[in-house]
């Protein structure tokens, strides 16, 4: 009988007797429902840590290469399963089953060694509990909350929760550098970087990017989806070649292998992208996308129209290195293509992160030239500061302020003025603590400070 | 019944296979050259090389008959050319000084495919050596994970380490350099926390300080003067920076460089103000094979290079070398003034029979192999006369090039393949110095090669035997971090 404790209307006793006699296979699968809605939520970026690290290609090649070694089974075994955390709901399923199927395992060993009393049963959940604790949930997942963090980011950015970025609330706050990279970019997707940049905590002018080496091996993930987006094609090729020698064990990446053959699709690298399609395309999730571009490879046409977007923002100027100046990067990207809204938001957050008057307005006569009408709210607190402390941008902008933002600016600098104190607690809490000036205050603090 | 049953087994085998279309019948003809990877058609090999085994994308199965010029056959069908060693071997010895002609079927889009012949030619002059070393690396930008030092004997497809850095915590391993292609004698660079120079001579394993206060720097590109005593390095100020905007990736360049001389004995560094000059970058130094002639690139410094690294353009010039005492002797000579033709020389090698110098030529600096327009070229050292190896060469980038002991055959590394990952090849030399159309270094699977290397081959260079080491002794003492004495350097010059 498929449900075997279901009884006929009514005979409550045979109900009863069903339960007592299935009791511990009922607790197994609430036990493995457990195990679903934890892998299924809270542990949800991790699953999404593991799968980014493993890649299992159902082809005799990594068959031969991964069984040539006893470990090597063990991780075939191993890149077998975490193939399927790529789809949240049937990663958990899977480790749920597992975790049950091991319980079921250990409790038929407990009764073949005569361990088999009620009361013992409860045992049969540890080994698999210990199990998974300590070999599914890294050391330092479990240590460091800035580990945490990053993996948490690293999943919003790859799966594009913008919103749920965004709408962190204020004591989430991202602490790590990844978190801001990924606050900022979250907040340029939506539209609202050089809006609402100054309602996060901006640690200053690497609050953008870093294109440098990481502490995180995360970050290189991350960065290269903010480079691409952008329009910084070789950064982004970069961020996901780096990432993929810091892989420990030599594993690969799917999500990586599957960057690197788009970078070079887009930048015309048919031959090295074909490498990669090859090796994707006999993965489980990643191999319909590999084997379309295969199809189409010596296709121009396809590629073009598939790449349409990526190829109008890319950059392409001939064989000069450019400066190491960011904003002189996002300023070539928006010359690129004046529709490229991201690098446009980028820029204007840069400069006002730099805290420079002549750059912020400079850049934004460039974006009202560009056709563009807007004049960004933090941008509005900078000029409009600017103006009250009789400082003259130049150029000067024409723009006609919101009344709140020009009534919050005004009400800073009257507190400041009357307090004469940028630590006063009225001017370090919201609304005035989400300004640029509250940001620019406090950076001048910190370069004075001892 | 028994038997029955045997007959309708190899009755059902047969008609399994048949309805493979395993054999060509009744092939089409086609009047083009096969599209084969690797790319064997009219190359120059040496008898005794490994088997050319070669695939064709899309093609099912293949079928392939070599015929050599005075005699014998080879006939294979499968996945890929896959040829048998032995069989290999002796049509490559019997057919030597001729050809061999290589007609290739192949079952694509449904149907057999007979392909226009084509040849390979099998060189008089031997290759005269067991193989070759290099180093495999993925050609990444700022980290490199794991990576080491090979060794592969050319007439078969044996590969196997001789060191590999995750024994020595993942540290950087490069500038593996034996004497006149003698294993028995070789340097090596060891970068990372525990980074040391490995010296080894008849035997003996020296680890040496990666750096040197005196130098300011660490010992690289090394090159063995001939009688063992002395090996000349470049201590180098490298940086890189990333092509953010343009097509090219990487630049690597010297902010400074010095050429010095290391006495193995003594462990003694001779230097020398004539070619470690603070307004000039001196590098890649290599002794003739007289011993009495130290090559050299040198380049006028430049500051801020990321901004002018462009305009650095290296020329190669020569100076005596005294191997009794050590010393640089009588003035710079340039050989190949590569700035007259706005273009930059690098990477200078001497054939062994003193006769050529083998070089790469680029539009700039001195790191082409990130260059697409870099060339290899030779320099008649008789005549003066420089030219392209235009055989060799492709529309990407060559470089890391060396010569076999006889200066019949040279290996360097190409990008000609993918335009991102360096591949070995080799290239018979005429008497005349040009090059006869280079080789891919012959692989087991072509197919497998073709799809799974995400490995770039570098520094090669050809030895006369396998290197036998005794790994766990130098991981443990690279580990260690115990090295050599301070080396005492003397100055000589202004």
């Amino acid at each position: 009988m498929f449900f075997p404790f279901v009884a006929h209307k009514g005979d409550k006793s045979v109900q009863m007797k069903n339960i007592v006699k299935w009791w511990k296979t009922i607790i197994s699968v609430l036990v493995g429902a457990v195990y679903f809605i934890i892998c299924f939520f809270p542990l949800r970026a991790l699953m999404n840590y593991h799968e980014e690290h493993h890649m299992f290609r159902w082809d005799s090649y990594y068959l031969k290469e991964q069984l040539a070694s006893w470990e090597g089974a063990g991780e075939y075994l191993l890149s077998f399963i975490t193939q399927f955390f790529y789809i949240g709901w049937l990663g958990a399923v899977i480790v749920a089953l597992l975790m049950m199927g091991m319980q079921g395992f250990t409790w038929w060993l407990m009764c073949r060694v005569r361990l088999s009393r009620a009361w013992l049963f409860p045992l049969s959940f540890v080994p698999c509990a210990l199990l998974f604790y300590y070999s599914f949930v890294p050391e330092r997942y479990r240590q460091e909350a800035e580990f945490r963090e990053v993996i948490e980011y690293d999943y919003l950015v790859r799966t594009q929760q913008w919103n749920a970025i965004v709408n962190k609330p204020e004591t989430e706050q991202p602490a790590t550098e990844l978190g801001v990279w990924g606050t900022n970019f979250a907040l340029a997707k939506c539209g609202q970087l050089s809006d609402f940049m100054f309602f996060f905590s901006q640690p200053g002018m690497n609050g953008l990017f870093d294109d440098g080496q990481q502490k995180e091996v995360l970050a290189y993930y991350s960065l290269s989806d903010i480079f691409l987006q952008l329009g910084l094609v070789n950064n982004a090729e970069r961020m996901a070649f780096d990432a993929k020698q810091y892989i420990p064990q030599n594993h690969k990446s799917g999500r990586l292998y599957r960057r690197l053959a788009e970078t070079n699709l887009i930048n015309g690298n048919y031959t090295v992208s074909k490498k990669y399609l090859r090796i994707l395309k006999s993965t489980l999730f990643y191999g319909q996308w590999a084997r379309r571009f295969l199809e189409h490879i010596d296709d121009e046409e396809y590629i073009s129209k598939a790449f349409a977007w990526q190829r109008s923002i890319r950059q392409s100027s001939g064989r000069e290195l450019i400066s190491p100046d960011k904003g002189e990067l996002l300023l070539s990207l928006v010359r690129q293509n004046k529709e490229n809204h991201l690098a446009w938001d980028y820029l204007l957050a840069y400069a006002l992160l730099q805290r420079n008057l002549d750059k912020v307005a400079r850049y934004m006569q460039m974006y009202q030239e560009a056709g563009y009408e807007r004049v960004p709210r933090a941008v509005q607190e900078c000029l409009i500061g600017n103006r009250l402390l009789g400082k003259e941008e130049c150029p000067h902008i024409d723009f006609k302020a919101d009344e709140n933002v020009e009534m919050l600016t005004e009400a800073y600098f009257q507190i400041l003025e009357s307090k004469h104190d940028i630590n006063d607690i009225q001017l370090n809490e919201p609304p005035f603590s989400h300004t640029y000036w509250h940001y620019q205050m406090q950076a001048i603090q910190k370069l004075q400070s001892p | 019944m028994r038997i029955r049953i045997t007959y309708l087994i190899s009755y059902l085998f047969c008609l399994f296979f048949s309805g493979c279309n395993n054999v060509p019948e009744s092939p089409e003809m086609s009047s083009n050259l096969p599209c084969i990877f690797p790319d064997y058609l009219g190359v120059t090999i040496p008898d005794g090389i490994a088997p050319l085994n070669f695939c064709i994308d899309g093609a099912d199965r293949l079928d392939v008959i070599v015929t050599g010029g005075k005699e014998g056959e080879l006939h294979v069908n499968g996945d890929y050319a896959c040829f048998d060693i032995d069989d290999w071997h002796a049509i490559t010895n019997r057919n030597r000084g001729d050809s061999l002609l290589v007609t290739v079927r192949a079952f694509q889009d449904k149907k057999w495919i007979q392909y226009k012949p084509f040849t390979i030619y099998v060189s008089e002059d031997s290759l005269g050596e067991w193989g070759v070393t290099y180093r495999l690396i993925p050609p990444g930008y700022e980290s490199y994970g794991l990576m080491g030092i090979y060794q592969r004997d050319l007439s078969n497809f044996e590969e196997t380490p001789i060191l590999e850095n995750s024994n020595i915590d993942g540290q950087c391993v490069n500038c593996h350099t034996p004497n006149c292609t003698n294993p028995e004698q070789f340097t090596m660079h060891v970068r990372g926390n525990n980074g040391a120079t490995v010296v080894r001579k008849d035997g003996q394993l020296e680890v040496l300080a990666a750096r040197n206060e005196e130098l300011g720097g660490s010992m690289v590109y090394p090159f063995w003067h001939p009688t063992g005593k002395y090996i000349a390095y470049s201590t180098n100020q490298t940086r890189q920076n990333f092509h953010q905007l343009s097509d090219l990736r990487v630049e690597v360049y010297d902010e400074t460089s010095d050429v010095i001389v290391y006495h193995v004995e003594s462990r003694e560094i001779i230097l020398d103000s004539i070619v470690s000059q603070k307004d000039r970058l001196e590098n890649y130094p290599v002794f003739s094979p007289d011993g009495k002639t130290l090559y050299y690139c040198e380049a006028q410094r430049v500051d801020s290079v990321w901004k002018t690294y462009q305009q650095i353009k290296y020329n190669i010039c020569r100076i005596g070398f005294n191997p009794n005492t050590g010393t640089l002797e009588g003035t710079v000579d340039t050989v190949v003034n590569a700035r007259s033709m706005g273009k930059s020389a690098v990477m200078p090698r001497v054939s062994y029979d003193g006769r050529y110098l083998l070089y790469t030529l680029c539009d700039y600096g001195c790191f082409p192999i990130w260059h697409p327009e870099a060339d290899l070229w030779m320099m008649n050292l008789e005549s003066g006369e420089s030219f392209p190896l235009d055989k060799a060469n492709s529309t990407d980038a060559e470089s890391f090039h060396n010569w076999s002991l006889n200066s019949r055959w040279i290996v360097f590394t190409s990008r000609r393949d993918d335009g991102l990952y360096t591949h070995l090849y080799l290239a018979h030399i005429r008497e005349d110095g040009r090059a006869d159309k280079a080789f891919c270094l012959p692989q087991y699977n072509p197919q497998e090669y073709d799809a799974e290397t995400i490995w770039s081959f570098n520094t090669p260079d050809f030895s006369i035997a396998p290197i036998c080491l005794e790994k766990k002794n130098l991981y443990n003492q690279i580990l260690s971090g115990k090295t050599a004495p301070p080396i005492r350097a003397t100055k000589h010059g202004s």
